[in-house]
């Protein structure tokens, strides 16, 4: 009789494999065997399917219980009018609208963390304290002069130190800023947290006033102000961390993230540039030097590629950056004395 | 053949969970691949019987994913202290930052370890049988300790303790586990293994190499022989060559194939599992009862963050 079928069934309290039978009710299946004192009853309600087995059939079980029903090829097939779950053989229902569900989410999921991370990222920078600060700047500094040597610190009686003051002065909390300069002859300069600036002695080599290394000294203290170094420090941190726990322990994950990071890192290049026009006319000093810095940078690196190729690449120049500089040009005094000029391009031949 | 595993599982149903699981793991940037590991384990271990009787893995992607998680936040408190201790350091003399590396290598060797036998632990205890529940009993941490301590032998003679240490691990490992209420237990000693170690650790240099799947497969066998269950033994003679072509025969797959062959891997290795692996012995199952269900839920995470492959998806 149809309403009839055979199985097996797993009790969960031992391991033994019992025969039973199966009558299948309106609500629910009854499942009796010639040992038992009584039948059980499953409701079909509450029915889940373990797995499907090779054989065509089913092991099922119900709700959390520990209990197993094995079910073969046809007696499936009676019960699948009563169960839906058995129909779909494992396979996904509504397989590709949760594909398109899931990337849809995943797009939006994504947009808004790439928006909202910066401003998160921000103020979780700003609650980094002083000291811990200096101390990564001071450890970021040790790593940049490993095998090199320290030309000359900024200090109240140097023309260095003469300088960076002049260009800080009109920030409203100067910071302690101290400007290094190594003895290599790279063409590029970076700011640290905690107020550390480290400049090649290839940029000041490269520099032909004292304006155009004003300019670049301004462009640094510029990210100083705006506390550039340690936001970006968490906007990366944070990012490739995401991506790591996202896409799983890759390198594609860090490259991606790399490449997010760039994308933000030219809005601060921006903010910089501003600052640094702000600075230097506060100062009552030329503004014009950067952009002329970075015309001939851009010239030199065209027919000599590779001299200034790491200078424009940590800080891209972009036509719009180009433009906002050569636009805020405002005429003012020299950042320094030629005389004074001349002996601080000498500062490593000491 | 009534005492061998079985894998009626066929390729294409392999690659069809495979691929889906990769569509949905590539829209999703990834989530997706914790219930994408759940669903092919379920089809596997449905695929393996034994006795005619089909295993069952009752894990969920969830149970993945917030072990994941877990170990996330753990792993990422842990990397910032150590980050602020090397600042710390730096700001001494030399020997502190020396100092701080090595604790931090050590630190993670034995997280290698501990996140292996919490993975292992995991899919054991999800693992059923005859509706019948396997349990890894034991402490990730102790299992972790043993390792470290072992590995600090294994340092110093050069390696000769090395089947001292797998067999420590193997033991710890088959001594608290259990099917239902039913222990295994293990009776192996490293230095039955040793002699076997040692020849091939001579021959290392010689054989570039090749002398250790020679040695790993003779383990293989030994572990087999000196686990059981009740009156159940188990018995998997296997030869070096064919550990060998299976272990390159899979690592050439994935790569030549960029992990699209990864399927043909995978049935590799069951199918290989299955045709040498002999499980005699007569097993009352109405004997065996059910013990208390497990408790830890996650124990997968910290695997799964350090990328730890213990096999078998």
């Amino acid at each position: 009789m149809k309403q009839q079928q055979t199985g097996w069934f797993f009790d969960g309290e031992t391991g033994e494999r019992q025969p039973v039978l199966l009558q299948l009710g309106d609500e629910a299946l009854t499942i009796n065997s010639d040992r038992w004192p009584s039948a059980r009853q499953w409701r079909y309600a509450d029915m889940i399917v373990a797995d499907f087995l090779a054989d065509g059939g089913a092991r099922l079980q119900a709700s959390d219980g520990e209990a197993r029903l094995v079910i073969g090829a046809s007696a499936l097939g009676i019960l699948a009018d009563h169960i839906p779950a058995l129909r779909h053989r494992g396979r996904q229902r509504f397989f590709w609208g949760r594909l398109i569900a899931g990337a849809a989410a995943t797009a939006a999921i994504g947009a808004l963390c790439y928006l909202g991370w910066p401003a998160l990222s921000d103020r979780l920078a700003e609650l980094i304290p002083e000291a811990l600060l200096e101390a990564i700047g001071d450890a970021a500094v040790a790593d940049m002069a490993q095998g090199t040597r320290v030309c000359g610190v900024s200090a109240a009686d140097n023309i260095l130190g003469e300088l960076t003051t002049r260009i800080a002065a009109s920030v409203p909390t100067p910071q302690h800023v101290r400007v290094r300069v190594l003895d290599t002859p790279v063409v590029n300069a970076f700011a640290t947290p905690g107020g550390n600036i480290v400049v090649f002695r290839g940029l000041l080599d490269k520099a032909e006033s004292p304006d155009e290394f004003a300019g670049v000294l301004a462009h640094e203290i510029g990210h100083l102000v705006k506390h550039h170094p340690q936001r970006l420090l968490v906007r990366y941190s944070g990012l490739s961390l995401l991506s790591v726990a996202l896409l799983g322990n890759t390198n594609f994950a860090t490259l991606g993230s790399l490449v997010v990071a760039l994308a933000y890192s030219r809005d601060f290049e921006s903010e910089a540039d501003e600052e640094a026009i702000e600075l230097l006319a506060e100062a009552k000093l030329e503004t014009g030097g950067l952009a002329r810095f970075f015309a001939r940078l851009e010239r030199d690196e065209k027919y000599d590629p590779g001299s200034a190729l790491r200078y424009l690449a940590s800080h891209p120049p972009t036509s719009e950056r180009r433009n906002r500089l050569e636009q805020n040009r405002r005429i003012g005094a020299a950042a320094l004395s030629s005389g004074k000029w001349q002996e601080l391009r000498r500062i490593c031949r000491s | 053949m009534h005492d061998k595993p079985a894998f009626t599982g066929r390729l294409g149903e392999i690659y069809g969970i495979f691929f889906r699981n990769l569509l949905l793991s590539i829209v999703t940037l990834g989530i997706y691949r914790f219930w994408g590991k759940t669903r092919m384990r379920r089809f596997l271990w449905s695929r393996i019987l034994l006795r005619g009787e089909p295993f069952e893995y009752s894990g969920t992607g969830r149970e993945l994913f917030v072990g994941f998680l877990k170990a996330a936040g753990f792993f990422f408190l842990l990397i910032i202290a150590f980050v602020l201790l090397r600042i710390w350091a730096a700001s001494y003399q030399q020997g502190f930052g020396k100092f701080v590396d090595w604790a931090q290598s050590v630190t993670f060797l034995a997280l290698l370890y501990i996140g292996t036998f919490a993975a292992l632990r995991y899919r054991i205890g999800r693992t059923r049988w005859c509706g019948i529940r396997f349990a890894q009993m034991g402490s990730a941490w102790t299992y972790g300790l043993t390792a470290l301590r072992g590995l600090f032998l294994v340092g110093i003679t050069f390696g000769l303790y090395a089947p001292f240490l797998n067999v420590r691990l193997r033991a710890y490992q088959f001594d608290h586990m259990k099917f239902g209420t039913e222990p295994f237990s293990f009776d192996g000693k490293g230095r039955e293994l040793f002699k076997t170690f040692l020849v091939a650790w001579l021959l290392f240099i010689p054989t570039l190499g090749m002398s250790m799947f020679w040695y790993s497969a003779r383990a293989m066998s030994y572990y087999a022989e000196h686990t059981r269950i009740g009156a159940v033994r188990f018995h998997m003679p296997v030869s070096g060559w064919q550990y060998f072509s299976l272990m390159v025969g899979n690592l050439l797959l994935g790569i030549l194939s960029l992990g699209f062959l990864a399927p043909v891997a995978t049935k590799r290795t069951v199918d290989f599992w299955c045709r040498r692996l002999t499980v005699p012995g007569e097993l009352d199952l109405a004997a065996i009862r059910q013990a208390a269900a497990a408790t830890d839920r996650s124990g997968e995470g910290l695997a799964s963050f350090l990328d730890i492959d213990v096999g078998l998806g």
